[in-house]
């Protein structure tokens, strides 16, 4: 007899299961790893061509903007003109960064709105950090506070046992950006992306891109709606609804 | 545990309004999979034979499946199965047959994400009622805020008021005023289309269901899923026809079909129709679409995000066309591309399968031009070829029920009742069920759907038992049509079941789940009255020749549709008057049926 109670993700075997690090990003090496096999991966290799390219970039090795700004990092940004809302980025994220087939647990997360857009909402790793802001946790040695720049793949990162549970970092995102970071069951944050370029890789449409990081993540991170609003204005600039066409 | 269900049913009595949670029957689950198969055993057990699909212990069941949720091509699909409510055997025309009807869309993977493989609906509430899902809370709330509305506006008010996370299937005023071709919907262009499930949902007073989930779905042995998908994965982007599809979605087919003498045009008299470069997908890519939208996990994104932009429509957003759009288009004789959009938004806004509304208005025009029918008799609508407004007001009156919209809004035979004999020639239907824009006279085999098919005249059915078998497998699997059609193979995805249930079926059981799934709906049917001679092509098919076109002369004839008939019965393992054969029922594991 089953027991329909029974917590079905572990069934997932154990070496499925991301690592559970005291970091939870990645390094360097893993990172550019990760992406050079991503461009190679067989399944997809019809489609990938052009986003293998966006993949490649190496963000470290990026030159100065030509507004001299220095590049650091990079975010994942996302085109709702090509987005189909197939969630399959989700689940790509869900499965490797969680080993589960749960999207609600995926750090990139897609919005339907109507007349049809979808809208991807993603950590945009703003250079600006209003998040790390308002930590409140006192910098370590390193200047680190519970959640941080990550020193070489500057992904927005978490410790969560320096972490205080307060909310603060996510009140924030939630209030000044596009909301992504959210709390976990345990109350430590959640939903900062980790920059594997795992969504990029499956995305069918070619939707989802790595571009380098703004210093300021106002634009670049405005919440879904906000977005919406914009992306049916480019999209569908003038429309009317059905129902008062067919009035 | 095995992974691919999640092992749970939510069962919700609208009368009594309770809900409850059961756990699957795992080893029910083995033998008819999810979807289609486990509706049909599902519907056997919980209906009485002859009863009507208005009887409120009539269930409705939103059925996922195995495969529903998980990371391979097109796992999106939502069954759902109940009585039909445009299906009916000659014999009886007060009950029905069943009906599966299959819809994309993202609602599915979420009822599985909140943990529940299926939920099944019974009674009727007393008002309107929409039923909110978020994993372990149910909520039944009242609705009348939300009836009379149209899919887009409480689309967006939905998002509005319960969140955009939350995915709904619902239905339009049609199916509110219970017309017998009413559908449910599901953002807005999703629809589950054929066999009336949205008056059978609307005869429970139910607008809505809202689904969130926030757990996962497991997979039972993960090496061989990896495997399995990235086999699936390679086969169908590899395949020859993905890009075109990708780009066109089945609307590619439209001139090709009228090329092959195959499209359904005024009324099915024609296989081509000389219009068809105004009604094409290529013209559509010019002139309408601004991007692709597709279901959950599918590559393919089959249809088409699009915006009128020019003429007195402008402004008007929709998701056509698509193949089956020929049946607002060439069946009714249309020209005007962009009036042709809009009648095929219309019936998606109103919750009106837009495929029984073409057949029904094209039958209407015939009648109207031979003078059957005058404008009198449709509340003063000229109904002339083409007149896109005139199909306009038609519609709107049927999805209200007003005037003449009551007799439209039932079926060609209540209709050929009304307006006499004379009108059964062209009345395009088996079973009841209005025909879809496939033309049969050109295509080798092809009637074999029609005339087999367990909810009717039914396009999607399959031609021969071995494409049928597969598709009955796929809306049992929760897995989408066109992939295979595309080029990914049913012995791939019978490995990806093999490796998220932990089931170790070979292809011939594979097959034979398939075999006894069919079975069993045909045994349902034949339960309520259904015989031999509800499996046949209207008059039209095989006393009039196609006259002009590639197929000119194409006609079928009646000893050879006979002659099919004995040799698909005697291949199912069915008898002569199209009964399942004690024999076969023993080796499918029915022996239920004769109990
Ligand atoms: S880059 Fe990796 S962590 Fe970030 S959203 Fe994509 S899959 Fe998730
Ligand atoms: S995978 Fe690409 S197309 Fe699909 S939802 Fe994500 S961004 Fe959109």
């Amino acid at each position: 007899m089953f027991d329909p109670n029974k917590k079905l993700h572990n069934d997932v075997p154990a070496e499925e299961t991301a690592p559970e690090k005291k970091l939870r990003t990645p390094n360097r090496r893993d990172f550019l790893k990760g992406m050079a096999v991503g461009a190679g991966a067989v399944a997809l290799a019809p489609l990938v061509t052009e986003q293998a390219k966006a993949v490649d970039i190496d963000v470290f090795a990026m030159k100065p903007s030509v507004r001299g700004e220095k590049v650091v990092g990079g975010r994942i940004s996302h085109d709702p003109r090509k987005c189909a809302g197939c969630r399959i980025c989700e689940v790509a994220c869900a499965l490797k960064n969680h080993g589960e087939v749960n999207p609600f647990k995926s750090r990139i997360r897609i919005y339907t709105y109507q007349p049809t857009v979808f809208i991807g909402i993603v950590c945009q790793q703003c250079g600006d950090r209003p998040c790390i802001s308002a930590c409140p946790v006192d910098p370590d040695k390193e200047g680190r506070k519970a959640i941080f720049e990550h020193p070489e793949t500057k992904a927005l990162t978490v410790d969560t046992e320096r972490c205080e549970k307060c909310g603060e970092c996510v009140e924030a995102c939630n209030t000044e950006r596009n909301g992504n970071l959210r709390l976990k069951e345990d109350e430590t944050p959640d939903g900062f992306c980790l920059l594997c370029g795992e969504c990029v890789k499956k995305c069918p449409q070619n939707a989802l891109a790595v571009f380098p990081r703004t210093t300021d993540g106002k634009y670049a991170s405005r919440n879904a709606d906000v977005m919406a609003k914009e992306a049916i204005e480019t999209i569908y600039g003038g429309y009317k609804t059905i129902t008062d066409n067919l009035k | 545990m095995p992974g691919g269900y999640v092992g749970k049913i939510l069962e919700v009595d609208l009368t009594a309004k309770k809900t409850k949670t059961v756990p699957m029957d795992m080893e029910e689950a083995q033998l008819f999979i999810g979807g289609r198969g486990l509706g049909a055993k599902w519907l056997w057990d919980r209906t009485k034979p002859g009863s009507s699909y208005l009887d409120p212990d009539t269930p409705i069941c939103f059925i996922s499946g195995p495969l529903n949720g998980l990371p391979a091509p097109s796992t999106g699909r939502l069954t759902i199965v109940t009585r039909s409510a445009s299906t009916f055997p000659k014999s009886n025309p007060n009950t029905t047959g069943i009906s599966h009807s299959s819809v994309g869309g993202r609602w599915t993977p979420e009822l599985k994400f909140a943990g529940y493989d299926a939920l099944i609906v019974t009674g009727a509430a007393s008002g309107p009622v929409g039923i909110v899902i978020e994993n372990e809370k149910v909520k039944i709330v009242p609705a009348e805020k939300y009836w009379g509305m149209r899919n887009y506006e409480l689309q967006v008010a939905l998002d509005k008021d319960i969140g955009q996370l939350y995915k709904s299937v619902y239905i339009g005023p049609a199916g509110e005023n219970l017309v017998r071709y009413a559908n449910i919907m599901t953002e807005v262009h999703h629809a589950a289309g054929r066999g009336g499930t949205g008056a059978v949902m609307g005869s429970k007073k139910l607008k809505f269901v809202a689904v969130r989930g926030t757990n996962a779905i497991g997979i039972h042995d993960m090496k061989a899923w990896k495997k399995a998908d990235k086999q699936a994965w390679t086969e169908l982007l590899s395949s020859s026809g993905f890009e075109q599809w990708r780009k066109y979605g089945t609307a590619m087919v439209l001139t090709a079909s009228s090329d092959w003498g195959s499209e359904a045009v005024y009324n099915f008299k024609e296989g081509t129709y000389e219009h068809a470069d105004l009604l094409s997908a290529e013209r559509a890519y010019r002139n309408l679409w601004v991007g692709d939208s597709g279901c959950y996990m599918c590559p393919i994104a089959c249809l088409n995000r699009g915006m009128i932009r020019t003429g007195r429509f402008s402004g008007m957003t929709h998701d056509g066309p698509e193949y089956e759009g020929a049946m607002m288009g060439a069946n009714c004789g249309v020209k005007d591309f962009y009036g042709w959009m809009a009648n095929t938004a219309a019936s998606d806004d109103y919750g009106i399968c837009f495929i029984s509304m073409g057949n029904i208005i094209g039958f209407c025009m015939e009648a109207y031009e031979k003078g059957i029918i005058k404008a009198s008799d449709l509340d003063g609508i000229e109904l002339k070829w083409g007149d896109v407004d005139a199909m306009l007001a038609i519609q709107k009156k049927v999805a209200y029920g007003e005037g003449c919209g009551k007799l439209l809004g039932r079926n060609l035979r209540a209709l050929v009742k009304v307006w006499g004999k004379e009108c059964e020639h062209f009345a395009i239907e088996t079973k009841g069920q209005a025909w879809a824009a496939w033309n049969t006279r050109s295509l080798k085999n092809y009637e074999t759907t029609y005339l087999t098919a367990s909810r009717g005249g039914d396009h999607l059915t399959g031609s021969d038992i071995k494409t049928q078998n597969a598709r009955a497998m796929n809306d049992s699997l929760g897995i989408c049509l066109f992939p295979q059609i595309v080029g990914l193979k049913p012995e791939t995805i019978k490995d990806l079941l093999n490796a998220a249930a932990g089931y170790h079926l070979t292809m011939d059981d594979y097959m034979k789940t398939a075999d006894r799934i069919y079975t069993l709906e045909r045994s349902f049917n034949m339960a309520n009255g259904f015989a031999r001679a509800d499996d046949t092509v209207p008059p039209r098919m095989y006393k009039e020749a196609l006259s002009k076109g590639a197929a000119k002369g194409k006609i079928l004839k009646l000893d050879e549709i006979e002659k099919l008939l004995d040799k698909y019965y005697a291949d199912r393992g069915w008898d002569n008057k199209g009964n399942p054969t004690k024999a076969r029922l023993e080796e499918l594991g029915l022996n239920f049926v004769q109990a």
